[in-house]
């Protein structure tokens, strides 16, 4: 009983491990400056993990959600270089085209079937050339933000950041609705049989779409505050974030589930994989090698749902098992 | 007379796995040219017997003699090296392939360069075909023929490789009734051709009529090796539970004018799969199905439960048009609740618990005040007095635990249980909610089917394609034939067995 119970928290155990580990070997590792860059670059991968895993649950697969956040940055960026737009009129309508793509997203999984890899990679492609055409490829920087737009630059209390803030806040949300709530609980049932889902009376292509609404939501939410955050629209940061963001929902299946994707795990995991990124560049470690050992994070964090559950079943991933 | 050796001995045969003793000391000897039937209840030991006799498990304790030596398999593939081949319960085709193709996958003649001689192999399977007069096209991929069809390639898949012994797992599940005659008419053919054949069934009428010797497993032990003339069922029966069921079927107690819950007026799905059904349910009845494999029962049920859309027709609802309806929740709020057949697809959620399992039929009464936040607490003490019922009794160690380890009669009752308890509740529609599960289980759910019309003023649609199960528990019978009703039988005096299988051919 005890050995499970080890199991289901395994992954705590390994974030606090983590931060000894660095604190220990890479001086300044844990000074508040840096537990500061840490959490905000957590926050930001965090929020896109979720977006992610809320998908995963159901079922779906997403490829755009980092393309849809860099969207949303771009167009947030450039309506108020470019256009001159207000602030929060800009604000708005970059929210506002992470639900376009969203719904645009479920339109075409569920009502013309397709399937959901397939159809989020497609407009990852869109969005990742249009973003590209607009901004010329480069980051886009415009030196005269008016005042209020780095917003999320802000501590609260002094000492958290504001990016740090929502992330919790909309972290405790989501585990309360996806694990507690009624809505949740159809969600995981969608995600592990569609069709005994319509048998028992629930409404599989309603709830794959708030799936794709909640996604799209967070993105944007993500979108605003990272160009909020780095005053530029960076899209090579969202790049990084995609295998992350897949690695922090099957990493986060360890946690609690036994091989499930979860919001609290998913929440774990981002927290390991902000404390490992900003612990290598302590260390020194190249770009490659960084990769590299994202990539067997993601292998492992998979091969050890495979030893929980026997089987790749419950991991709703867009292959045949 | 010389005595040949038995094809296949086993000698105290163990196999223990973490918690649980499989087998024990199993003692069985399979003859030359004998059919010989195994039966047991789910988790009695016959997969896992099978398991070590084809070579999947290694790790046993006991020896195997086959053909007289000692063999010891450290790989499936020897076992079918020296003639022991298995056709599974559940089809392991490649779908894309043909007929032919899956027929020699793995053992296909060859020229010298590896290129697949494909005149050959087509040679040697219709040479096969020929002595055992099977009818099955194999130029097209196995995905576009029907189930029974698919069985047929995979018994070519076996022959094939010209066994010694063959050991068929519940061949006849998914077979219409014609191929099953084919079936047992092949496996007399195999039989002078000196195949000795293992036939494993949870219908134990089949087994004693088509079987020389038949073994009866229970927990783990051989009990008894009986001549086959010499076994009648209900010895097989008690041996099998180890309790005298004195009768196969509760009794059923005619209903007594009970209210029409359901009535169904020439109706027809979007589709036509169904055309022109006319049938009713009354209180207090067990209303069958009863058809072959394809007749229709399947889409009349799940086009009434809105999982298939509506064509022609009327649908009423003690006296109610409930056409309208066209989705299944609504239906739920009627009191029309449905067990799909196929319970691993349409019924059992892989990644819920088994509590989880059974309180997603009810989740809406089981909510906290606010929020429609889950209240843990009431869900597991409505889980728990659901799979406690006295009608249920899920056997399970933790309330909490996976599905996956459970046996096919448990996760079916998980999926009635969800039903069970709504308050609601007028109708159930079970699709085949007996198949692949053991006698004892089976006579639970009858006895469950009968007191739940019986007491509460409920009705249950039931189909099957077993007509024993039929006869032995409905109030009145339909036979489905060609997505329509033939007959409708009103009275329990007039169900005759011969009658009713005519009307459905």
């Amino acid at each position: 009983m005890f050995k499970i119970q080890l199991r289901r928290y395994s992954l705590l155990i390994v974030l606090i491990g983590l931060f000894v580990y660095f604190s220990i070997v890479a001086p300044g590792f844990s000074s508040l400056r840096n537990i500061f860059a840490i959490v905000r670059t957590a926050s930001l991968l965090g929020m896109l993990s979720l977006a992610y895993s809320t998908m995963v649950i159901l079922g779906d697969f997403d490829m755009s959600f980092t393309a849809n956040a860099a969207f949303t940055s771009v167009v947030t960026a450039l309506l108020i270089g470019k256009a001159a737009f207000p602030l929060w009129i800009a604000f708005l309508v970059g929210f506002l085209s992470a639900l376009i793509i969203a719904f645009i997203n479920s339109f075409v999984a569920i009502n013309i079937k397709m399937p959901s890899f397939l159809a989020t990679l497609g407009m990852k492609g869109v969005l990742d050339g249009t973003a590209r055409w607009l901004t010329n490829g480069a980051n886009y920087f415009y030196p005269f933000w008016p005042k209020g737009f780095l917003f999320a630059r802000i501590y609260l209390i002094k000492v958290i950041p504001l990016p740090a803030i929502i992330f919790i806040i909309i972290a405790i949300i989501l585990g309360i609705i996806l694990e507690f709530s009624i809505l949740g609980r159809h969600f995981y049932a969608v995600g592990g049989s569609p069709s005994a889902s319509t048998h028992t009376g629930i409404n599989v292509s309603k709830n794959r779409r708030k799936g794709f609404i909640i996604n799209g939501i967070l993105c944007g939410i993500t979108g605003i505050v990272g160009v909020s955050l780095l005053g530029s629209a960076a899209t090579q940061m969202y790049d990084k974030f995609m295998l992350m963001g897949f690695t922090a929902c099957f990493m986060g299946a360890i946690f609690l589930k036994d091989g499930i994707p979860n919001i609290w795990g998913t929440m774990v995991a981002s927290l390991i994989l902000g404390v490992l990124t900003n612990g290598f560049v302590f260390l020194g470690i190249s770009q490659g090698a960084q990769e590299i050992i994202q990539g067997i994070a993601l292998v492992g964090s998979i091969m050890i749902v495979i030893l929980m559950r026997k089987s790749l079943k419950v991991l709703n991933l867009p292959v045949r098992v | 007379m010389f005595n040949k050796a038995p094809i296949l001995v086993l000698e105290n045969i163990t196999k223990k796995f973490p918690g649980v003793i499989a087998l024990s000391e199993v003692n069985l000897k399979i003859e030359e040219n004998e059919v010989h039937g195994i039966v047991g209840e789910n988790g009695a030991g016959k997969s896992t017997l099978c398991n070590i006799v084809t070579g999947i498990y290694q790790d046993y304790s006991g020896d195997i003699f086959f053909c007289g030596n000692k063999v010891n398999f450290n790989h499936p593939s020897e076992a079918l090296k020296i003639g022991i081949s298995m056709v599974y319960q559940e089809r392991n085709l490649v779908p894309d392939l043909t007929g032919m193709q899956n027929i020699c996958l793995g053992d296909e003649i060859t020229n010298k360069y590896g290129f697949i001689k494909d005149d050959e192999n087509n040679k040697k399977i219709l040479k096969i075909q020929e002595e055992i007069h099977v009818n099955v096209r194999m130029d097209i991929p196995i995905q576009c023929l029907s189930a029974s069809q698919k069985q047929m390639i995979e018994i070519l898949r076996a022959l094939y490789r010209k066994p010694k012994l063959l050991i068929l797992d519940e061949p006849t599940a998914s077979l219409s009734q014609e191929d099953i005659k084919g079936l047992f008419t092949l496996i007399k053919k195999m039989k002078t051709q000196g195949v000795s054949v293992v036939f494993i069934s949870h219908k134990i009428e089949e087994v004693l009529e088509n079987c020389d010797k038949i073994s009866i497993l229970r927990n783990g032990k051989k009990i008894s090796t009986h001549n086959a003339s010499e076994l009648d069922y209900s010895t097989c029966v008690k041996e099998m539970v180890n309790r005298d069921i004195t009768s196969r079927y509760p009794p059923v107690s005619p209903s007594n004018n009970g209210k029409t819950i359901l009535e169904v007026k020439d109706f027809s799905d979007k589709d036509s799969l169904i055309k022109n059904i006319n049938l009713y349910v009354n209180e207090g009845e067990v209303v069958g199905l009863y058809g072959l494999v394809g007749a229709g029962r399947t889409e009349f049920l799940e086009t009434v439960d809105c999982i298939r859309e509506k064509g022609s027709g009327f649908l009423y609802y003690y006296g109610k048009n409930i056409n309208k309806i066209n989705n299944t929740k609504e239906m739920m709020d009627l009191g029309i609740y449905m067990v799909p057949e196929n319970r691993a697809e349409n019924g059992i959620f892989e990644n819920f618990n088994i509590k989880q399992n059974i309180s997603i039929g009810n989740l809406i009464n089981l909510l906290k005040k606010y929020f429609g936040i889950v209240d843990l607490r009431k869900e597991l003490i409505y889980a728990k007095k659901v799979a406690d019922s006295q009608e249920l009794t899920i056997k399970y160690s933790d309330i909490s635990q996976f599905t996956d380890e459970l046996s096919g009669g448990n996760k079916q009752k998980i999926i009635i249980g969800r039903w069970i308890l709504q308050e609601n509740l007028k109708l159930l529609l079970l699709d085949e909610p007996t198949q692949g599960i053991d006698v004892g289980t089976k006579y639970e759910l009858y006895v469950l089917m009968r007191k739940f019309v019986e007491n509460n003023k409920c009705g249950i649609i039931f189909s099957s394609s077993e007509m024993p199960e039929i006869v032995g528990i409905c109030d009145r019978i339909y036979v489905f034939r060609n997505r329509t009703i033939s007959k409708e039988i009103k009275n329990r005096n007039d169900f005759n067995l011969d009658s009713i299988l005519s009307y459905a051919l």
